[in-house]
């Protein structure tokens, strides 16, 4: 139980800017995320998993609970004992939409996601929980290509843990999309593992903070081996007193060879008294790497108003069309079509509803 | 008051306390075209982005009216929806959003409606038609990555759906090769007869596609020639030289 578990000293990296004490559920009562399949023509089932499908690692080859010294896996795990299992085999034509609805004080869910072929499949969260928990692990099999698109529009008044640990087969590719503008105070931690080499992992990640959002994310990459590649785009566009921290830890373990990897964060502050943080890490022990990180902050273009402008917009019509292009911006690095598409529509959905109230 | 579609009357106009206009006057009529020629650093460019609006730009004297009405009074965008428009010399990029997006939403502000989609794509192709463009574009983001020919015909693709009473059009032919320049002066020439036409440039190329009413010389801040455009054939086999003023 994770109550056994102290709780990590504010020195260790990855809960310096949001402490477990502010995310930990304070109710030992929890519910289960709801989970439920739509689309998917009986090709694809929804079952209950065994806890030891769940493939966690930190730093090192695969490893399962209770033998990783992390108290949010520990915490999800605990409250959580009848995971989900997803599998996709074969060449999947429409988008798997799975609806995850948490509800109660404590909701959590934990969902393993096997491919073996080609699929895209979209998560969306949602629901007025007042703790919501979230760990999804999966495997990517050789040569096969999955799209994860997660759309979190949980209530403003929830607070969300979310932990991912995705491995990624031999000339495979994951790429999976995260539309972060639900919670009014999130704490993310995902990692992938690059396995075997021609593996690739892409990732995109928008996140709208309002009012006093507070928007926490660690993403990790882990090339284990060479010729491997994976991109990074975070675009954050925090307004009022919002905050977000955006965390890119970057490893190439030694002798990966031919590793090609990029990350980028992009801050765009619209308001004095928000906040973004974007820290990039890399960890390179190879010696012929391509590792490139940037980080950029900065306000409204003017020269980008003043062209909108300039074609009838008025001025908070453009800066909305600024913001919803820079957040979208985000999901370039990923190829298929239909995540893109997805993401996209709940982006504007999202900021449509936003300008409402 | 002057009855011209635009009356600039005795125009200064200053960026970071850097005067660039120095007292220009230019009228054009409905259905006019006019080009302005002149060296780098004339003040062309400034003068677009004066009568557009752009807020580093202030005017320190003289005045810029438009239909009748002092632009200075209104907002960049109202200028647009009043029927100003400016083809930008550098177009800006916006990423994330779409050039099908970006247009039907700049057609319902301009237009005060948002346009019947079936409609709005068959005036689109027709426009994208004549101006040689793929469908594409549309799915694209703004000017993200375009070439220049591309950011060129983008900014005439807009001018054609907006159908402005005023466009100015700064270096539209920069960095065209020969069968773009085409495209885009068949874009400028179906333009509405009404309208009146302001092209900024340095070369006569497209001024024989795109045939000017007048001609006008720009230097150091002013309109300093004016005439037909036999002119501009005489800059692009002279140059400015004889133009200058005489230096002690």
């Amino acid at each position: 139980m994770s109550t056994a578990m102290e709780d990590p000293s504010s020195a260790v990296h990855l809960w310096r800017s949001t402490p477990w004490s502010w995310m930990r559920p304070e109710d030992a009562d929890s519910t289960a995320v709801r989970m439920v399949l739509h689309d998917a023509a009986g090709s694809v089932s929804l079952n209950e998993g065994s806890p030891d499908l769940f493939p966690v690692v930190v730093d090192g080859p695969e490893t399962t609970l209770p033998d990783v010294d992390d108290i949010a896996r520990h915490t999800l795990a605990d409250l959580d004992t009848a995971p989900m299992h997803l599998s996709l085999e074969g060449h999947h034509e429409e988008v798997v939409n799975v609806d995850l609805r948490a509800a109660g004080h404590v909701a959590v869910g934990r969902l393993h996601i096997t491919c073996k072929g080609q699929a895209v499949v979209h998560l969306h969260l949602s629901g007025d929980a007042g703790w919501c928990g979230l760990h999804l692990t999966g495997k990517v099999a050789n040569g096969s290509h999955l799209s994860v698109v997660v759309t979190d529009e949980l209530h403003l008044e929830s607070r969300v843990v979310r932990c991912d640990d995705w491995r990624v087969g031999r000339d495979a590719t994951f790429e999976t999309g995260t539309l972060s503008v639900g919670g009014f105070r999130r704490k993310s931690d995902l990692r992938h593992h690059l396995d075997a080499t021609g593996g690739n992992v892409r990732i995109g990640l928008a996140v709208h903070g309002q009012g006093t959002r507070h928007d926490d994310h660690h993403v990790e990459i882990h090339h284990h081996v060479g010729h491997t590649s994976s991109s990074l785009v975070a675009n954050v566009a925090c307004g009022g007193r919002s905050r977000s921290v955006g965390t890119g830890r970057l490893v190439i373990d030694a002798g990966a060879d031919g590793t090609d990897a990029g990350q980028v964060f992009r801050n765009l502050l619209l308001s004095q008294g928000a906040r973004a943080d974007a820290i990039p890490e890399l960890e390179v022990l190879a010696d012929d790497v391509s590792a490139a990180h940037g980080a950029a902050s900065a306000s409204l273009d003017e020269e980008q108003l003043h062209y909108l402008m300039s074609r009838g917009l008025g001025p908070e019509e453009a800066a909305a069309m600024i913001v919803e292009g820079f957040l979208a911006d985000a999901f370039r690095p990923i190829a298929a079509a239909e995540a893109r598409r997805t993401l996209r529509d709940r982006l504007t959905v999202h900021l449509d509803c936003a300008r409402i109230t | 008051m002057a009855g011209g579609l635009l009356d600039v009357k005795g125009l200064h106009a200053t960026v970071e306390e850097t005067e660039i206009l120095r007292g220009v006057d230019l009228t054009i009529n409905a259905g006019e075209v006019h080009a302005i020629m002149g060296l780098n650093g004339a003040g062309k460019s400034t003068l677009a982005s004066v009568i557009m609006g752009h807020p580093d730009y202030e005017i320190t004297e003289g005045s810029v009216h438009y239909d009748g009405q002092d632009l200075t009074e209104l907002e960049v965008h109202e200028r647009a929806r009043s029927g100003l428009f400016l083809s930008f010399q550098y177009p800006h990029a916006i990423p994330g959003v779409q050039v099908g997006t970006f247009l039907r939403k700049s057609v319902a502000a301009v237009r005060g409606e948002a346009p019947k989609a079936r409609a709005f794509r068959q005036e689109l192709q027709a426009a994208m038609d004549v101006l040689g463009m793929d469908r594409s574009f549309l799915s694209r983001y703004v000017n993200d990555g375009f070439s220049g020919g591309e950011k060129k015909r983008l900014e005439i693709l807009q001018m054609l759906l907006l159908q402005p009473r005023m466009a100015l059009l700064d270096e539209t032919d920069s960095g065209l090769d020969i069968d773009a320049l085409k495209a885009v002066a068949q874009g400028i020439n179906s333009l509405s007869k009404d309208s009146g036409v302001l092209l900024i440039t340095h070369y006569n190329r497209l001024l024989e596609l795109v045939v000017p009413d007048v001609v006008h010389v720009m230097i150091d801040g002013r309109i300093i020639q004016s005439g037909g455009p036999e002119l501009a054939q005489r800059l692009e086999a002279d140059g400015y030289e004889w133009l200058m003023p005489a230096t002690a």
